[in-house]
């Protein structure tokens, strides 16, 4: 085989299954791309080569033996460092945490874990997860791998960045105002946010309580649904996990879309878009439509106050979980998150419940809205990745700011719950990836990723790689 | 709908000894104040909401030991 790091997790699955490939082999194939390209994204902060490389054996000889655990077992991930592992330093990107080194593992990882996917390290953050762009990490920034002078997206980046880059198969994120899609979005691959209450957030160092989500970036829509498919299912360490029957996310790629209602909330999502970004999830819509869906422009009332409410939460939920380190060791953040967090000082109280009681009123608008159509279709983000520190950006004429314009049309799903996917769907005039965003009904991460899979079978975006 | 005054950053820096418990220097009261004016404008949107009898999506469970946290 050539280069193993092309294959897939459905590819990489089936030869480990089929005993033609080795975990031990796909897993030192890594660990090499790591050593030869890591440096220029800055994507994994800690390596565990032996670690890893143990795992791997480990799932060789119980394959071997006739125990296959199934798809992800022998697959090499990555964790972002927000996630908390036993035994393995977990930093959040925060000298807060330089040396913390956790009991146990996120719930998210030890269920991949017992899945039997093999863990080469931990991805850098934007710091506890704390803004949009990766810049921001006791690392230093993360880079985006289709041109190294720009962002990654964040805060996720490092899952973003080393997934795109075939650093790993596949990795972990978490996503609050759009952590795991914006990175997804801006490296050029396939980002999975739950709905909110499908998986558990335990063990995951939060930003917001009540709008933190934990899922999967990958290559493609297919291997979401396979890395996904261990995570949901009630937890006792998070209140917040729905008791629900977990269906079987490949087996529901299956089929066709004829008839499938997409809605195109043309305002907000697009008419305060760049042009290119608008165009491109239009032809990705377009090509839903050849495939026999029905497409609808639909309105969503109320969306105008999405930031505003997004806004509000960051800084009351964020300010309360750091507030004791604030008075104390404040000195050790990042000045840009130090920033925010004591921001969060000056919300009042009614303005915290007022955002709450918006977000019942947009997810009542959403319903309305996902009662008339199956899935909502948008562009994931109303920019490509721009240069790291760049604070702002004009986009049709109007002057705003980086970190608000690139949470615009991920944060709506965060306030709402909704599951949303993004893919990538082109190549801007800037040689950035472009991309669509496909959000659904609460707990149909079924039928978004059943659309993503329909798309990218009739398309290649998802198969360009950023070069060596 | 209230009527606003523009923030001060001696109210900020009032706010952040007084009530946070995290005292801040002028200079950094001035910054604030500039930024969360900014702020302050999105947030009074939300205050002419129509929200009146629209409850918070935060919901209460009760605790039950050996289950939820």
């Amino acid at each position: 085989m050539s280069d193993i790091t092309q294959l897939s997790i459905a590819e990489l699955g089936a030869a480990f299954r089929d005993k033609a490939l080795s975990p031990v082999e796909a897993t030192k194939a890594y660990l090499a791309r790591i050593a030869a390209h890591n440096d220029k994204v800055n994507a994994f902060v800690t390596l565990r080569e032996e670690g890893a490389l143990a795992e791997a054996k480990q799932a060789e000889v119980d394959i071997a033996a006739g125990n296959w655990r199934g798809p992800m077992h022998g697959i090499p991930i990555g964790h972002k460092d927000l996630y908390q592992t036993a035994g393995i330093r977990s930093t959040a990107g925060s000298r807060v945490l330089e040396n913390d080194v956790p009991k146990e593992d996120a719930t998210a990882v030890a269920r991949l874990k017992e899945a039997g996917a093999v863990m080469l390290g931990k991805l850098n953050t934007h710091e506890f997860a704390y803004g949009p762009t990766n810049d921001s990490s006791m690392f230093g920034p993360c880079r985006n791998p289709w041109d190294t002078t720009r962002f990654s997206g964040g805060s996720s980046g490092g899952s973003g960045a080393a997934v795109a880059l075939r650093l790993c198969a596949g990795a972990t994120g978490s996503d609050t105002g759009g952590s795991v899609r914006m990175p997804a979005a801006c490296c050029g691959i396939t980002g999975l946010k739950p709905t909110y209450g499908r998986s558990s957030r335990a063990g995951i160092y939060p930003l917001c309580w009540t709008m933190d989500h934990a899922g999967p970036l990958t290559r493609s829509a297919e291997d979401a649904a396979l890395m996904y498919q261990p995570l949901p299912g009630v937890d006792g360490r998070d209140a917040s996990v729905a008791d629900r029957p977990v269906p079987d996310y490949a087996s529901a790629l299956e089929g066709d879309i004829k008839g499938l209602k997409i809605g195109v909330p043309t305002h907000y999502f697009f008419d305060r878009a760049q042009p290119e970004n608008d165009k491109a999830a239009r032809d990705a819509i377009a090509v839903l439509e050849g495939l026999g869906a029905e497409v609808h422009e639909v309105d969503i009332a109320h969306i105008d106050y999405a930031a505003a409410a997004a806004m509000v939460l960051y800084l009351s939920e964020g300010t309360a979980y750091h507030d004791d380190h604030i008075a104390t060791i404040g000195e050790l953040y990042t000045d840009q998150v130090r920033l925010f967090l004591e921001l969060g000082n000056y919300i009042l109280a009614k303005d915290y419940l007022h955002a709450q009681r918006y977000r019942t009123l947009l997810g009542h608008a959403m319903a309305d809205v996902l009662a008339e159509v199956d899935v909502l279709a948008m562009p994931s983000l109303p920019l490509t990745a721009q240069p790291i520190g760049q604070e702002l950006i004009e986009i049709r004429g109007k002057t705003e700011s980086v970190f608000g314009a690139i949470l615009r049309n991920t944060e709506p799903f965060d306030l709402t719950g909704l599951p949303a996917l993004v893919l990538p769907c082109g190549i801007g005039a800037d040689g950035m990836p472009l991309s669509l965003q496909i959000a659904g009904r609460p707990f149909d991460e079924a039928g978004i990723l059943k659309v993503g899979h329909a798309f990218q079978q009739a398309s290649d975006w998802h198969l360009r790689r950023p070069s060596d | 709908m209230t009527k606003r005054s523009p923030i001060k950053p001696e109210s900020l820096q009032s706010v952040s000894a007084e009530l946070a418990g995290q005292p801040i220097s002028s200079e950094k009261a001035k910054i604030h104040a500039e930024v969360f004016e900014n702020i302050m404008q999105m947030v009074e949107t939300l205050r002419e909401l129509p929200i009146k009898d629209v409850e918070p999506a935060v919901i209460f469970h009760p605790v039950e030991r050996g289950g939820d946290n």
